[in-house]
């Protein structure tokens, strides 16, 4: 399993937690990432802009990927949502295609049409296989409701993920957290928006959005929540004390990315999975995780 | 009160655009707005309204730096829901980028990607991010090259 791995400009710069903890785990379940140099912003913040610019520089991010002849894997829903529909305009409009595709010859790209955009999570579930991971964990998190947050641009709009999930209940990232070893978990709010998209046009509304599910997180006594997408962690983790303020509560729910859940339960040690850059840090979780497997996880590491 | 201005020809302008065409086939029954988490959250937003405000020709109120669009979350719920796929939110996004066009955007919308433009990428790496890097044995990261870009961005 080979991809060309398409970090973004987030990630690398503010969410390196989730950039470890994702390179580990694809060691040990035996994907390889590959870097390439060529790869700029995907688009996706030039969109309100100028809509026909993010599809040029979405295609330039994929034809650079198409000359390695690989697949693009994505960690960030920003990033996947804007290849993904980009490619898949562009394999199914041919007028659209040569518009592009003019741009594109300027600097002597092309898109060709011959690759697909998957997101990590999407990857660990049709690729890897639920079990395949489920045989490769050795401290199964049968402790902890995780609960899972899939964030909207991950399968919507489903028609360019070729309708993988059902846009109304997804399962796949709750599958993957079972995979785990972690308990079935159900809640209301599950599909709500982050509200991360008007964060900065209109703060107000974008924190009662969050204040919403975290309510009902609290509510429902999760032991954390599972992003896969480092705006929706914005939301939820960098604001939550902002919406601790306004919704008057304490929350302190961790919110970690799935990477980190999935690298504790295959043996990567704790410590190198960049807890302590959440926001809210998982203390609670790491001291029954230790208390449970510790001697081990150290003893594996020899 | 005030009367609205109606402008015939907007929705031939919308009907230029990559996504604005599906506007036409907006029947108002509301299933957009029925999904919709910002007109959940906020009144002033309802991407019905905004269809029948399109579909009228409101272009006064629609393009403007206080319009409701730029209230969108940008969630792709009321794609997936519309029976005639109008995909409301491209008709929003289409919209903005009219707005832009003229210069009746809020500046956060075009501050972000003026940087994008410049730099090729949306979050500066500072030298405290190569600093962090290095620590944690991460590659350090290259800066994209800009001139590509720019050549690729010059005509639009």
């Amino acid at each position: 399993m080979k991809y060309a791995f398409f970090l973004g400009c987030t990630i690398p710069a503010r969410a390196m937690n989730y950039e470890v903890s994702t390179r580990k785990i694809a060691d040990k379940l035996g994907i390889e990432l590959v870097d390439l140099q060529d790869f700029d912003c995907c688009g996706f913040p030039v969109k309100s802009v100028d809509s026909f610019t993010t599809i040029v520089m979405a295609a330039k991010n994929i034809a650079v990927a198409e000359e390695k002849g690989i697949d693009i894997c994505t960690l960030c829903n920003g990033c996947v949502v804007t290849l993904a529909e980009a490619n898949h305009e562009l394999k199914h409009n041919e007028e659209l295609k040569k518009r592009v595709n003019k741009e594109l010859s300027k600097i002597g790209r092309e898109f060709k049409g011959t690759i697909e955009i998957k997101h990590l999570a999407r990857i660990l579930y049709e690729d890897v296989g639920v079990e395949n991971i489920k045989k490769a964990v050795k401290f199964p998190l049968d402790d902890f409701k995780l609960a899972a947050h899939y964030g909207c641009h991950y399968f919507k709009p489903s028609i360019v993920y070729g309708k993988f999930e059902d846009p109304e209940f997804p399962t796949s990232l709750d599958k993957l957290i079972e995979a785990t070893g972690a308990p079935e978990f159900n809640y209301s709010t599950k599909t709500d928006c982050c509200g991360g998209g008007i964060l900065g046009v209109t703060e107000d509304v974008a924190l009662k959005m969050a204040q919403t599910k975290l309510d009902d997180l609290k509510k429902e006594k999760a032991d954390a929540m599972i992003s896969i997408c480092p705006f929706c962690s914005v939301m939820y983790d960098a604001n939550q004390k902002s919406v601790e303020k306004i919704a008057e509560t304490e929350y302190n729910l961790p919110v970690l990315y799935y990477t980190q859940v999935l690298g504790l339960a295959l043996g990567v040690p704790p410590d190198e999975l960049e807890f302590k850059r959440n926001r809210i840090k998982p203390k609670e979780m790491i001291k029954k995780f230790d208390e449970k497997y510790g001697e081990n996880t150290v003893k594996s590491e020899e | 009160m005030e009367k609205s201005k109606i402008n015939f020809k907007f929705r031939e302008k919308l009907n230029k655009t990559l996504e604005g065409k599906h506007h036409n086939y907006c029947y108002q029954c509301g299933a957009c707005a029925s999904i919709c988490p910002a007109a959940r959250y906020s009144e002033k937003f309802n991407p019905r309204n905004i269809l029948l405000m399109t579909l009228t020709g409101l272009e006064d109120e629609l393009i403007r730096k206080d319009s409701p669009i730029w209230l969108c979350t940008n969630c792709y719920s009321c794609y997936e829901r519309c029976p005639q796929d109008v995909r409301p939110i491209e008709i929003i996004i289409t919209l903005k980028n009219i707005a832009v066009e003229e210069g009746k955007a809020p500046d956060e919308i075009t501050r972000f990607s003026e940087a994008v433009e410049k730099t090729g990428e949306s979050v500066v790496h500072t030298t405290t991010v190569d600093r962090r890097r290095e620590a944690l044995g991460l590659k350090k990261l290259e800066k994209p090259e800009i001139d590509e870009l720019k050549k690729l961005l010059e005509t639009e």
